[in-house]
């Protein structure tokens, strides 16, 4: 689930760049070997700010392409640190580096459920969030709804909220449309589209039949919704660049698209489209900056996830790709995006907790029904 | 020049004396020659397989207790084997239309053109675009006010509308395929002697006749190899039907995807996935026995004049 | 009314011309062969024929009926092939019934029909072979069948026996001829090979350079080669140089560096001149050799030189001797003594009118030019 942007993957500009900086990396460990020692300490060392002789490289794992290509700029600049950036499509990329001894990663935005499970393996490192300066910029919200504690310690500082919001044409719809029941209108036949991914449309219909999206009690009724409304939706999409096509194209007036696909299709395509959370709920989610055991540069990836936190670099990823920072950036924000991004504070948002494995496995099921049906 | 002639002598004698110590050891000999193959096949093909076997056999999660449900869950479940029936359905048409253009077009190739390498060139050169990026092409070519239906309209005939539906589908799997089954069946079309279709209508057939009593039966082993080529990429396909197809488009290849990437459920995948690949090796041991050259048993080779 | 009959046959590939304007006859129940060096046209002509190749201009009909357009399948000919073109997939009876099966000739018809023709090509028995299973000659023998179990009015064949060896061909050409006189079928034979076209054919045509030089029945061909190249081309010949010093109606006055020879006109090309540069041809069997220590040279009234015998070899009844002649180097002669030894003296000799003389082409063998305007035969007196 890669947050893609209109030039989505990782181009091979990028791909060499990282490439140069891990050899890079390599090299400095190996002539710097006590210079400093930044190597030798984990992030709980850090007891003061600034943290001092931090490395000069840094190599992260970050999904946000285009804001972390701004930010290996504008970061490395001002440390004179070194920034690589592995893009990835899917978190089970840099977890199975992890799960295999991770020796390379530094930083990574990793998205809340694989924080758990990275939490669980006992894959991070405890972050010193009391002595980060930039630790007060997080909303509350997100502090609140996000899983980066265990047993009092904090692994995880978090850079994103996600939103799965129901968008709409707001040429079509006078007013946002209050219900999901939107997307079981006849009167929109042909109009509207679904995600081709289980848990998101599972958990639509639960929030539609009025049942708890993280463990509905009828999945019978959930299979039904899902069937009753197929012959209305022009498709599934699969793929986030298809599925922001659909609204550019007009080919439909409603249905599940993220975030920043909205906010891309809105301002870099003109698309007359905008987004709601309806009265049922929307689900959301975070991502957060995970410091790896064995990451190569703890300090530098401490320092950066600090930086990254700072309220006008975490606008960056608001201006460059449209989502929503962890950060309350709405000082930094032009009228126009202010009024695009500031969410009622009456809106219903539903924390996506991980599924139990059951749960999940019967959304599964269903979500494979209801297409062979 | 001395020196440079000696150090020649020297090399050539150290490669004749290589040369001896391997010819004088038949084993070691063949261990070189076909070891790295095997190890390559070995390490790549049957390692991975072997561990998705042992993986298909544990519960939801790798090194979790042994157990048989992945697979009862799989082949008890009416919506799995529907999705497998529809998968063979869809991939059985795909395979047909290829049969009948890429046979066409390979044929056309041979017999009606000069510029053999050129075609040949522009029918593979789709393969160094992106798979994914080709796809978006149909979908630019399909979409409602797409490439296709502003031609239509050009010519005053109605848009169609295409994307987003079953013929989309097909047109998206025919297009990528096709030049992976055209090499083979140019390949066969151009071993096979004019002269036996000259006989074919020197006997009395004519054009058609000679088509299915010779020129097909001739290049059998070719079309086969080709259709093969068409029909198990096909039945594995999730990007297709994901991208190109509607809400009724689902295959097994997606579904397989599905549990690797977003249900965690690994072992199922696994099971789903040895399932489909015993089906598919089935099948094309059943197509291999009626004489597919893929194993280059061929049965019948031109005889000697 | 003939069999087949092709007027001013002419198929041009682009700038080349490959058939010119080919005229000629088949009658019912000849063997006839087009006999041609590759390259000069014969096996285009074979294919017009079958209806492989539209001609460029020019007429073909089959029985009094024009098949110039007619696709192959429709026209009443069978062709063997060269590289025979079996169907591999096919058994051998499967082969031969495959011509029966267009027809629709129902299925034990055509194993009957099919079982007596592999009789007839002594191949009891091999029906259920495939082809691949058969020796080169057997499948010979299945490649004629497969023409003529159709029972077609003329047999095509495009070189069929010049993959074989020697002895095979020898045998596969008196087979070729007991078959054509068993079934009564009409063959049209195309061959480079001028010891097959000699040894079966009733007539021959001589193709060169996409032209007709002659046609006639072998011994036409052979006593009386309408030109150099045919002389050449049939049999084996001698050529000496020579000069026409006169020439009149009756006869003219060759030099061919004995002295002057009174040739009859008879046996001169219509195109020689007064003055050219000649060629004197004569077949080896007209050449005779004497004891060079009791004969006189008469150089007024013969060819006849002086040499030393180089080798001599045994041709059946007659021995074939090489001799080094004082005038022309090497002179072939097939006589029926025996007396003479390697290194022996001898004198060379024939008879004027045993000669053919051509004007002399620039290049050595004369198979470039034109066709010569001479109606056939006559200018040469027999034996």
């Amino acid at each position: 689930m890669r947050k893609f942007s209109l030039d989505s993957g990782v181009s091979r500009r990028r791909f060499l760049q990282g490439a140069a900086g891990t050899g890079l990396a390599a090299t400095a460990g190996c002539l710097g070997g006590g210079g400093g020692g930044g190597d030798d300490r984990v992030p709980m060392d850090v007891t003061e700010w600034p943290p001092e002789d931090i490395s000069s490289s840094l190599n992260m794992w970050n999904w946000y392409d285009d804001w972390a290509e701004w930010a290996i700029d504008a970061f490395g600049d001002e440390y004179d640190v070194e920034v690589s950036n592995s893009g990835f499509s899917s978190p089970d990329q840099w977890y199975s580096q992890l799960e295999a001894g991770n020796e390379d990663i530094d930083n990574i935005a990793a998205t809340t459920n694989w924080v758990e499970r990275s939490i669980e393996n006992d894959f991070l490192h405890e972050i010193p969030v009391d002595v980060m300066p930039a630790w007060d910029n997080i909303t509350d919200r997100i502090k609140e709804a996000s899983s980066y504690r265990q047993d009092g310690s904090v692994y995880a500082v978090p850079e994103a909220l996600v939103l799965y919001p129901l968008t709409y044409n707001d040429e079509y719809f006078d007013s946002a449309p209050d219900s999901w029941g939107v997307l079981w209108d006849d009167e929109h036949e042909g109009e509207l589209c679904m995600w081709d991914n289980a848990t998101v449309s599972c958990q639509i219909a639960a929030l539609y039949t009025g049942q708890d999206p993280i463990q509905p009690d009828d999945f019978d009724e959930i299979e039904e919704v899902l069937i009753q409304q197929k012959p209305l939706l022009r498709t599934y999409w699969g793929d986030y660049q298809q599925g922001m096509s659909l609204f550019v194209n007009e080919d439909v007036v409603a249905g599940p698209l993220t975030m920043g696909r909205t906010y891309t299709a809105r301002f870099s395509e003109g698309a007359p489209v905008h987004y709601t959370a309806p009265q049922e709920g929307a689900m959301y989610t975070s991502d957060l900056f995970v410091i790896p055991r064995g990451a190569p540069n703890p300090i530098a990836s401490l320092q950066f996830t600090n930086w990254a936190s700072q309220t006008e670099n975490a606008a960056q990823l608001f201006e460059t790709m449209g989502y929503q920072p962890a950060v309350d950036i709405s000082d930094e924000l032009s009228e126009e995006d202010a009024e695009f991004t500031n969410w009622p504070d009456d809106w219903n948002l539903v924390f996506s907790e991980t599924l139990s494995d059951e749960v999940r496995s019967r959304y599964d099921e269903i979500w494979t029904a209801v297409q062979a049906a | 020049m001395a020196g440079r002639s000696d150090a020649g002598s020297a090399i050539g004698d150290r490669i004749d004396a290589i040369t001896a110590y391997f010819r004088s050891r038949p084993r070691l000999r063949t261990l070189v020659v076909a070891g790295p193959p095997y190890a390559v096949l070995v390490l790549f093909f049957a390692i991975p397989l072997l561990v998705m076997l042992v993986v298909s056999f544990q519960t939801s999660e790798i090194g979790g207790p042994w157990t048989l449900s992945n697979y009862t869950n799989f082949l008890t479940s009416e919506t799995y084997l529907t999705v497998v029936w529809q998968t063979l359905v869809i991939s059985l048409q795909v395979t047909a239309i290829i049969a009948v253009v890429g046979y066409a077009l390979a044929y056309s190739i041979v017999r009606f053109s000069r510029r053999t390498t050129l075609l040949l060139l522009l029918v593979i050169l789709p393969f160094w675009t992106s798979y994914i990026i080709r796809m978006y092409a149909w979908i630019n070519i399909l979409q409602s006010d797409g490439v296709l239906d502003s031609t239509l309209n050009l010519f005053g005939l109605p848009a169609v509308g295409l994307l987003y539906s079953q013929p989309a589908v097909l047109i998206g799997f025919t297009y990528v395929w096709l030049p992976l089954a055209i090499l083979p069946f140019y390949a066969s079309l151009t071993n096979l002697d004019p002269d036996l279709i000259e006989a074919s209508k020197d006997l009395g057939a004519g054009p058609i006749r000679t088509f299915t009593s010779v020129t097909l039966p001739m290049t059998k082993n070719g079309v086969i190899t080709g259709l093969i080529l068409t029909f198990i990429p096909t039945f594995g396909s999730f990007i297709t039907p994901r991208l190109l197809g509607g809400t009724n488009n689902i295959m097994i290849g997606m579904v397989i995807e599905n549990q690797f990437k977003s249900a965690f459920n690994w072992p199922f995948g696994a099971a789903i996935g040895m399932v489909i690949s015993v089906v598919v090796v089935a099948l094309l041991i059943l197509a291999t026995r009626f004489g597919g050259g893929l194993f280059g048993q061929r049965s019948q080779g031109g005889a000697e004049a | 009314m003939s069999l087949l009959h092709v007027s001013g046959l002419t198929k041009e590939f682009g700038d080349l011309v490959a058939v010119d304007d080919v005229d000629f006859d088949v009658e019912d129940g000849e063997f006839v062969s087009i006999l041609g060096p590759s390259g000069s046209g014969k096996s285009t002509v074979l294919r017009m024929v079958a209806g492989f190749e539209e001609p460029t201009a020019g007429t073909i009909a089959l029985e009094g009926e024009e098949i110039v357009g007619k696709p192959p399948f429709e026209r009443d000919v069978n062709m063997v092939f060269q590289d025979l073109a079996l169907f591999p997939h096919l058994t051998v009876a499967e082969n031969i019934g495959y011509g029966l099966k267009q027809q629709g000739v129902p299925k034990a018809e055509r194993r009957e029909r099919s079982e007596r023709m592999l009789e007839m090509v002594r191949l009891e028995g091999y029906g259920d072979r495939t082809p691949a299973e058969l020796s080169g000659g057997e499948q010979q023998r299945v490649a004629l069948a497969r023409a003529l179990v159709n029972e077609p009015a003329l047999v095509l064949f495009d070189e069929p026996l010049s993959s074989l060896d020697r002895k095979l061909r020898q045998h596969m050409q008196t087979e070729l001829q007991r078959i054509q006189t068993e079934t009564d079928t009409t063959f049209l034979y195309v061959t480079h090979d001028q010891e097959v076209a000699l040894a079966v054919s009733d007539r021959l045509i001589v193709l060169n350079d996409g032209g007709t030089q002659q046609i006639g029945t072998v011994e036409d061909l052979y006593e009386d080669p309408a030109s150099r190249f045919v002389a050449d081309f049939i049999g084996d010949v001698n050529t000496v140089t020579g000069r026409v010093t006169d020439l009149d109606d009756d006869r003219a006055l060759i030099d061919a560096g004995t002295g002057e020879i009174p040739v009859p006109r008879t046996a001169i090309a219509a195109d020689v001149a007064a003055g050219d540069d000649v060629d004197v041809c004569v077949r080896p069997y007209q050449v005779s050799l004497r004891d060079a220590a009791t004969t006189e040279t008469d150089a007024t009234d013969a060819f006849a030189s002086t040499g030393t015998v180089l080798s001599r070899s045994y041709q059946g009844s007659d021995s074939l001797y090489d001799v080094d002649t004082d005038a022309w180097g090497t002179v072939s002669a097939e006589v029926r003594e025996d007396a003479f030894r390697n290194g022996e003296d001898v004198t060379v000799t024939w008879a004027p009118e045993h000669v053919h003389v051509y004007r002399r082409d620039d290049e050595d063998r004369p198979d470039g030019g034109e066709t010569e305007d001479r109606p056939d035969g006559g200018e040469t007196e027999d034996e």
